[in-house]
């Protein structure tokens, strides 16, 4: 499992995460939500070892994370990041088997694999096109079957394997950004831990188990999404008050924001400036 | 991704599944092929043209029978096959340098000769030349020549370090920055040199003219031995950091992530290329243009994996320089053309069509 114990991350003079100490359980999805500089990207930067704690540690498996080898710890867990841009003409496939670089698989199981997970995030019949004849959305997909399959590669125990999301969905049409937390949803019934940065707050309140908010470096709340879905924390969070649509039956509340109600005199000169956010 | 700019990059061959590992396969095999007939080719071709059964002959070694050598035998063996053997070295060097390069800075238009590695190494070749051997490896017994592949390796080695330095931040390298902070070390590097030039000798600057433009006139057994343990090493290290240099395509964090060891990974890469370009320039000059035009030439054919291109670029480097040596030698026979001239004249149109073809595609 991850733990951060009181790790802090400071640039220069500035605090992106105060010291902060957490467990991250295999079998949930854990999001990270909260306004843009938060810190919930510093948070996800010290779990994929791509930084060092300036006070504290980081630990994975009961290891400290500088001491894991990369291609140890490619094996256990397996980071999605917001946008990869490639300046190469690879092809679908190709990218995909990207991520079986740390493994020792024999070819015809890479073939299996690689066909396997493009065909999981709908992309069967785009292994030959060139990853930059993609849009976006489908860039980003094809990162996802990079990811999984490195995650697919590993033989060990479930649960001590990590999937890390910074953002996975922001450039994907509806229909795969459901699909897409789908599969984290499916690998975390199966017991593999995942550790997600989201925008989306019904998709957060959707699929999460933990919901952690942050504000300016720090953990606002930690919780269970029923409560960190409350009006006061997400306008704390974010400054902006939402309307929660409680759906009944035990359903994912709806999370509706659409900026400031407007104040004094409601403008109605322009029916365009009616409902705007400011 | 607008469609004009993902068109430019459509690969010559594509197999049915994406995976093009038996495609490169098979390239690799046949430029394998190619390459024996282009040195046989250079051996043959000259201001004297000896024919390829002679050649082959004098190749087997059938000198027992006669006391002379004679004349044709004489210039395959001490003109002709250490000029070709050079050219091999330089051109795969140059390649493969290219390639590593790319890679390294994630840019298609990186290359040694247009970033500035060349101009630093050419400096640090020239300073030895108009110089001397400095005071403290007097002692040493090492002579101005011997000085010369050392020398322009460290020359390469901090110029690609700088340029490193310059162009990338935070893991992210900067196409613009990369490429006019190369032209601007070649600049500086260049008018350096020039001062050099201009406190020289008369016959020392009879040794420098050719670097300005580069030729494999001259070649020697000696100067092949001389460069050969500085580009060997260079083109095995390339098996090694292939690998590495393909998860570098994703970006460091995500290459980090997949288990690239990417700081070992790019100090090799700035070592092998630091090798390749500092030893070719000490005994050819300021070669350009077959850094970037074979990398190129090969990515449409098999794609940018270093695996098979590094290999393909060694072999078609050396098919290409050999092809331009033997146009250098014969279009103004019995002058030759420096070698610069006949690869610029062929590179320098192939990079504005680059340049044109990847508008858009390259994010300045």
């Amino acid at each position: 499992m991850f733990e951060l114990k009181s790790a802090s991350l400071n640039y220069g003079e500035n605090t992106a995460l105060w010291p902060y100490s957490r467990k991250f359980k295999p079998g949930r999805i854990t999001v990270l939500i909260g306004a843009n500089g938060a810190g919930k990207s510093t948070v996800m930067s010290l779990l994929t070892a791509e930084r060092a704690p300036s006070s504290g540690a980081v630990f994975f498996q009961n290891r400290n994370l500088a001491s894991w080898k990369v291609h140890e710890l490619a094996q256990k867990r397996a980071v999605l990041p917001q946008r990869t841009h490639l300046s190469f003409p690879f092809t679908v496939y190709e990218v995909v088997g990207l991520g079986l670089m740390a493994s020792t698989c024999p070819p015809y199981e890479r073939k299996r694999l690689i066909g396997e997970m493009l065909a999981r995030v709908d992309l069967a019949d785009h292994r030959t096109r060139l990853y930059q004849q993609l849009s976006g959305g489908e860039q980003q997909r094809v990162q996802l079957a990079r990811v999984l399959c490195q995650l697919e590669a590993f033989d060990g125990p479930v649960d001590e394997r990590y999937l890390l999301l910074d953002e996975p969905v922001t450039s994907l049409d509806i229909r795969h950004q459901i699909s897409t937390m789908e599969i984290a949803r499916t690998y975390a019934d199966q017991g593999l831990g995942v550790i997600a940065v989201l925008h989306d707050l019904n998709l957060a309140a959707h699929y999460a188990d933990e919901v952690i908010v942050m504000r300016e470096g720090r953990v606002l709340t930690d919780c269970a999404p029923a409560y960190a879905f409350d009006p006061d924390i997400i306008e704390e969070a974010f400054g902006v008050r939402p309307e929660i649509v409680d759906r009944g039956n035990g359903l994912t509340p709806f999370i509706s924001v659409l900026g400031p109600e407007p104040t004094g005199q409601p403008n109605s000169q322009t029916p365009a400036s009616k409902g705007l956010v400011h | 991704m607008p469609s004009g700019s993902a068109r430019a990059t459509l690969p010559l061959i594509l197999r049915g599944d994406g995976d093009r590992q038996e495609v490169s396969a098979i390239v690799l095999v046949v430029l394998g092929g190619l390459f024996v007939l282009v040195c046989l080719a250079s051996l043959a071709v000259g201001p004297v043209p000896i024919p390829l059964s002679e050649v082959l002959l004098i190749l087997m070694g059938s000198d027992s029978s006669q006391s002379v050598a004679s004349a044709s035998e004489l210039v395959v063996r001490d003109i002709r096959a250490p000029r070709t053997v050079m050219g091999v070295l330089v051109g795969a060097a140059l390649a493969v340098s290219g390639a590593t390069l790319q890679s390294l800075f994630r840019n298609p238009l990186a290359d040694p000769g247009l970033v500035g590695v060349s101009a630093g190494a050419a400096l640090a070749a020239v300073t030895v030349i108009v110089l001397g051997v400095p005071a403290v490896l007097v002692s040493t017994g090492i002579t101005t020549f011997e000085l010369l592949p050392p020398a322009a390796f460290i020359g390469g080695l901090l110029t690609t370090l700088l340029l490193y330095a310059i162009a990338t931040r935070q893991g992210r390298t900067s196409t613009a920055t990369m490429l006019l902070a190369g032209i601007a070390i070649a600049a500086l590097a260049g008018a350096l040199t020039g001062v050099l030039v201009f406190i020289s000798t008369d016959q020392q600057l009879r040794d420098l003219t050719f670097w300005s433009l580069g030729s494999l006139a001259g070649a020697t057994w000696y100067k092949c031995a001389a460069i050969v343990v500085f580009i060997l090493p260079a083109l095995l290290m390339s098996r090694f950091v292939a690998n590495g240099l393909n998860g570098l395509l994703l970006g460091e964090s995500q290459a980090l992530h997949i288990g690239i060891q990417v700081q070992r990974t790019k100090i090799l890469a700035v070592l092998l290329v630091a090798l390749a370009v500092g030893a070719s320039v000490a005994v050819s000059g300021i070669i350009g243009f077959v850094g970037i035009v074979v990398p190129h030439i090969l990515r449409l054919m098999i794609g940018p994996d270093n695996r098979y291109l590094l290999p393909a670029c060694m072999f078609l480097g050396a098919i290409l320089l050999l092809g331009a040596d033997m146009i250098a030698r014969v279009i103004v026979a019995p002058a030759e053309l420096p070698i610069g001239i006949v690869t610029a004249v062929l590179g320098g149109p192939f990079f504005l069509w680059l340049l044109l073809r990847q508008r858009g595609l390259v994010d300045v």
